[in-house]
């Protein structure tokens, strides 16, 4: 079923010079992503040339959405209340839950079942799966998936007498090496990824058994408040105050990282390439550090593919094109081009696909090797929840500029983020 | 605008005359009402309910989102830093402007032309280009300033993640890409004088500093609402973009405004009914500041026609 | 207007008349006026070194950023950040324009934006020069109001009319089209302001005397305000062209497809997103994106800068 309106719209498109989008029986899909040049923008036109080679009865047409998954969940929203969605589109994961609650969407287990996915589907574990669901819902496909690794520059290692060849691994060691480091070369040791969507923050929390957000007597209430967070957020303040770790939003962080001047850049993975490509050192990469010996607890980023396709037709087209992406093929490009961890188990080992490549990218095996320590990445819940996400990065940013103790600006945001979702029910 | 000339309008009668004047300013009026009034109408709505911009459940709540607004204190700093913008921007975009212009008229035609020419320049880029670069500037580690400063043996603060210094930051580069654009218009309110006037002034005694106040900052008022118009503008719509690249609004709230408020109420928090009040709100003083304006000034030139 | 003779004793006229100008515009050669106490002449005129320095001063700090985006685009990549004090490198390298320009059709987008910013143009100029010959020349009853209106719609911001505006005209099945990227544009609210400072200080006389030769409202307008006001009405065009071509935040929106991109969002493509920016690339694109309006800026400069600078924003 064509419709017709695609014909009259592409007429008067204004880049109607070339495009023969709406001739013969073809069904053109729409596509949204955040992919930037430096960061899978070629990749994705890559795989949508290999995709639309095999299937020359679909189309899909590309479209990035700037400021990463909030400039792309406004324009999401804009278009759904228009009622002119597009048909697969990048979801963060920090919005799963959003769009769950707020969005048409259509469920990925509706999709496998109309179109004949189950098997497809099987290839997934269940705890990859379980990254795309909110509640009972199948939302969308996880596609790609982060964590939190820390590049950092070897040659300043080796300048404060450091051996990069053994990079610390918990925060002690790290605070010590800053110190060395500050001493023997004037720079920053620490930068940690500082962003409003919380994600670093949880990870720092989440790796000292802290968590953000619990469940008490059937409401969700802040977490966020406990020693070990404070704890934790108190070690990143002092690191600020005593000048071995940088205080910068994240594009600056990356501009110090790179120009040398901070010894590290814990941030994701999916920098990888991006960083592999523009810096002129040493680049090397080691896990998240952690507290003593605790293991840490990495909440997974990233994004799954979400259809919001009307018609039959753009659905089974959708649901062929996430197919396509999360297949063997699809991850094997995808990884390369971007960084992100593969989702189909041991594919990284597999010499058709990315044997090779992670071989000779040891880097990328750091994000392969911290996937168990992946969790959820915490949404806070209902119509206020990113209102009240807001509210715990202020406090962050409270303490690491030393206008409040962690402890202090943490449990005055609880008490906010607390008024915010004290009607949001849970289960425990 | 007392019309002195009461035989300049056509012969066909009042009523001829406003149908031919409505046929004149009617279109741009309909295009106004369509993509500005309505939607402003449409938000003052909105602002009395509780809306995530898509749900279909939109309970009415009449006033309570400017009660919860006036009784938030964030929302205080937000006006507060309002302010501190409006001032900055008076500042940077009237005074500095005016300044530049007063100087120009020292040198020779031809030599203002160049300054005029690289003046402009910025007003030429793309704010959301234009922004990008100065995220490197104010860098704490090996940014320009900070390089800048160590040559003479100063310590940078951390431009944008010390609340002291963030918005000051901010507002330089909004400064920064409006600065020509008014000096050209702050000449032209200048250079507008007529020389014959001044040359009596002069011929009268004046000189100097009185000349300036007496004589040309008076003539100069008419432009002044111009060139207060697009300050205010620079305030308002021009900051946005350097604070959504430099800070999003922090640290913790530092830099947020009242415009950026609404963005991120409406656009990052889902929280249309909060956003629309805040929208409401900030037109609404804009307009009052606008209007007020205007009677002032206009009411000074009128006696000239 | 009548000037209060002011009270202050000066040396007679110390009125440079400077170099003549260009047949544009209405003051002539304008005034250099000596704001100097009561000194003899000197030859070393410190006011004028003074004012010179200062202006050169500012012009240099403004320069600043622009001379930074030019020199990080012909950088090696290897080193971008390296050096802050020397914004220039030699040898420069050309690395970051090949890939921009063999990642992303350009030309398409230049396309689009060249279209996008006309139609603005020409739309904004259509609707604001009656109006404003309406507001300054025909004063209905309504001007005031209207006029008020005007003032008003500037100080609304996009975020009030964003959401709004995209849908209705997606209820008009407008979006991606090229009359759906233009026509909200179309609130001549700036334009209608600015013209309407210039239309009032045109001498009333002429138009007076047109009217006893029977020229109807329409032919005022168009043979004698019009043809009077070229250059402030052709810098408003230039000056709407590059707002217009400039403009992100609502063709990203509205115009978002991979082939209807306008310049200004396509380099956006560059910054920004989950992958940080590629700052060569990205400096690269915006120098592109930014040569069409900088030249467009030097031809039509002696225009611009006459309007906007003689302004007749005067009583």
């Amino acid at each position: 079923m064509k419709r017709p309106t695609v014909v009259r719209l592409s007429a008067l498109t204004i880049g109607l010079l070339s495009m023969a989008a709406a001739q013969g029986k073809v069904t053109t899909i729409e596509y949204w992503h955040i992919n930037t040049e430096s960061f899978g923008g070629p990749a994705v036109r890559d795989l949508i040339k290999t995709f639309e080679a095999k299937n020359p009865s679909i189309k899909v047409q590309e479209r990035f959405h700037q400021n990463a998954y909030t400039g792309l969940l406004q324009n999401l929203q804009a278009a759904l209340a228009a009622g002119t969605p597009p048909d697969v589109a990048q979801v963060g994961y920090l919005y799963t839950n959003y769009v769950a609650e707020n969005f048409p969407f259509v469920p990925t287990t509706k999709l496998a079942q109309q179109f004949d996915g189950a098997a497809f589907l099987k290839r997934f574990p269940a705890n990859v799966l379980a990254l795309g669901q909110s509640g009972d819902a199948q939302v969308g496909m996880p596609y790609s998936l982060s964590n939190i690794v820390t590049y950092f520059n070897a040659d300043l290692l080796r300048q404060a007498g450091l051996d990069p060849a053994k990079p610390p691994k918990t925060w002690d060691e790290w605070r010590a090496a800053a110190q060395a480091i500050k001493t023997k070369t004037g720079k920053y040791g620490i930068y940690l990824q500082l962003l409003d969507d919380n994600w670093a923050t949880e990870a720092l929390v989440a790796s000292n058994g802290g968590a953000l957000l619990s469940c008490k007597g059937g409401t969700y209430q802040a977490a966020f408040a406990s020693s070990q967070a404070a704890k934790a957020l108190q070690f990143w303040a002092d690191l600020v105050k005593d000048g071995l770790a940088l205080n910068t939003l994240w594009t600056q962080g990356e501009q110090a990282f790179l120009a040398g001047e901070s010894a590290t850049f814990i941030t994701t993975i999916g920098k990888r390439a991006s960083l592999q490509s523009s810096a002129k050192f040493d680049l090397r990469g080691t896990t998240f550090p952690s507290f003593g010996t605790q293991k840490t607890s990495l909440p997974g980023g990233g994004n799954i593919l979400v259809v919001f396709s009307k018609d039959r037709a753009k659905q089974e087209a959708a649901w062929k094109f996430t197919q396509f992406l999360t297949s063997n093929e699809g991850f094997t490009a995808w990884t390369k081009g971007t960084g992100y961890v593969p989702l189909v188990d041991k594919l990284d080992q597999d010499p058709r696909y990315l044997a090779d490549f992670v071989k000779s990218n040891p880097i990328q095996r750091v994000g392969i090797q911290q996937l168990p320590n992946t969790m959820r990445w915490t949404s806070f819940p209902g119509a206020n929840g990113l209102a009240a996400s807001q509210a715990l990065f202020k406090a962050v940013q409270r303490s690491l500029g030393g206008q409040a103790s962690a402890q202090a600006a943490l449990s005055a945001a609880a008490q906010e983020v607390n008024g915010l979702v004290k009607n949001e029910k849970c289960k425990p | 605008m007392q019309a002195l000339n009461p035989g300049g309008r056509p012969k066909g009668g009042a009523a001829r005359l406003e149908a031919t004047a409505a046929l004149y300013y009617g279109p741009a009026l309909l295009f106004l009402g369509l993509f500005v009034f309505w939607p402003l109408v449409s938000t003052a709505w909105i602002s009395l309910h509780d809306w995530n911009m898509v749900g279909a459940n939109r309970p009415w709540v009449g006033l309570d989102n400017y009660r919860s607004l006036l009784g938030d204190p964030d929302f205080a700093g937000t006006l507060r830093q309002s302010a501190l913008y409006i001032g900055l921007a008076l500042l940077g975009n009237f005074l500095l402007p005016l300044g530049l212009a007063l100087l120009t008229l020292q040198v020779g035609r031809r030599e203002a032309e160049v300054y005029q020419s690289l003046l402009f320049l910025p007003t030429v880029i793309a704010v959301s280009v234009g922004t990008l670069i100065w995220l490197w500037f104010y860098l704490p580690a090996g940014g320009l300033f900070g390089v800048a400063l160590a040559q003479f043996g100063l310590r940078a603060p951390n431009w944008l993640s010390d609340p002291a210094w963030a918005l000051p930051s901010v507002a330089l580069v909004a400064v920064w890409k409006f600065l020509g654009f008014n000096y050209l218009i702050a000449l032209a309110g200048l250079r507008a004088i007529p020389v014959s006037v001044l040359e009596a002034a002069r011929i009268d005694g004046a000189g100097g500093w009185p000349l300036l106040r007496a004589v040309i900052l008076p003539l100069f008022a008419p432009s002044a609402l111009f060139l207060l118009v697009s300050a205010l503008l620079a305030a308002l719509e021009n900051v946005f973009v350097p604070i959504e690249v430099l800070t999003v609004g922090g640290p913790a709230g530092a830099t947020n405004n009242l415009m950026y408020a609404v963005y991120q109420d409406a656009f990052k928090f889902f929280r249309a009914g909060r956003a629309a009040a805040e929208a409401v709100l900030l037109v609404a003083a804009f307009a009052v500041l606008i209007v007020w304006q205007f009677r002032l000034l206009e009411r000074r030139t009128a006696y000239d026609r | 207007m009548t000037v209060n003779p002011v009270a202050v004793d000066v040396d007679p006229v110390k009125v440079d008349l400077g170099t003549p100008s260009s047949a544009v515009g209405i003051a002539g050669g304008h005034p250099l006026v000596t704001l100097r106490s009561r000194r003899r002449p000197r030859p070393f005129r410190w006011t004028l070194w003074a004012a010179r320095i200062l202006l050169l001063i500012s012009a240099g700090l403004v320069l600043v950023p622009v001379v930074y985006q030019f020199g990080l685009s012909v950088k090696p990549s290897a080193g971008l950040f390296s050096a802050p004090l020397s914004p220039l490198t030699w040898p420069p390298t050309a690395e970051h324009y090949a890939q921009v320009l063999e990642g992303l059709p350009l030309w398409r987008y230049t396309l689009n934006s060249l279209v996008f910013a006309l139609g603005v143009t020409v739309g904004q100029l259509l609707l604001a020069v009656p109006a404003a010959y309406a507001l300054s020349h025909l004063r209905p009853r309504w001007g005031p109001a209207v006029f008020g209106a005007v003032l008003i719609s500037l100080m609304v911001p996009f975020v009030v009319t964003y959401l709004p505006n995209y849908l209705l005209l997606a209820r008009w099945g407008l979006l991606n089209t090229l009359p759906g990227l233009i026509l909200p544009m179309l609130t001549a609210g700036y334009a209608i302001f600015l013209l309407r400072q210039h239309f009032l200080s045109f001498p009333r006389e002429i138009i007076e005397a047109a009217l006893v030769d029977g020229a109807t409202t329409g032919q005022r307008l168009w043979r004698v305000l019009l043809p009077a006001h070229r250059a402030p009405v052709a810098a408003l065009a230039v000056y709407l062209f590059i707002s217009t071509w400039n403009q992100f935040v609502w063709p990203q929106l509205v115009a978002g497809r991979s082939e209807s991109l306008t310049l200004t969002v396509a380099v956006q493509r560059f910054a920004s997103g989950e992958g940080g920016n590629a700052w060569g690339p990205l400096m690269a694109a915006a120098t592109l994106a930014t040569l069409p309006t900088v030249l467009l800026y030097f031809f039509m400069r002696r225009a611009l800068l006459d309007t906007f600078s003689e302004g007749a924003v005067k009583g």
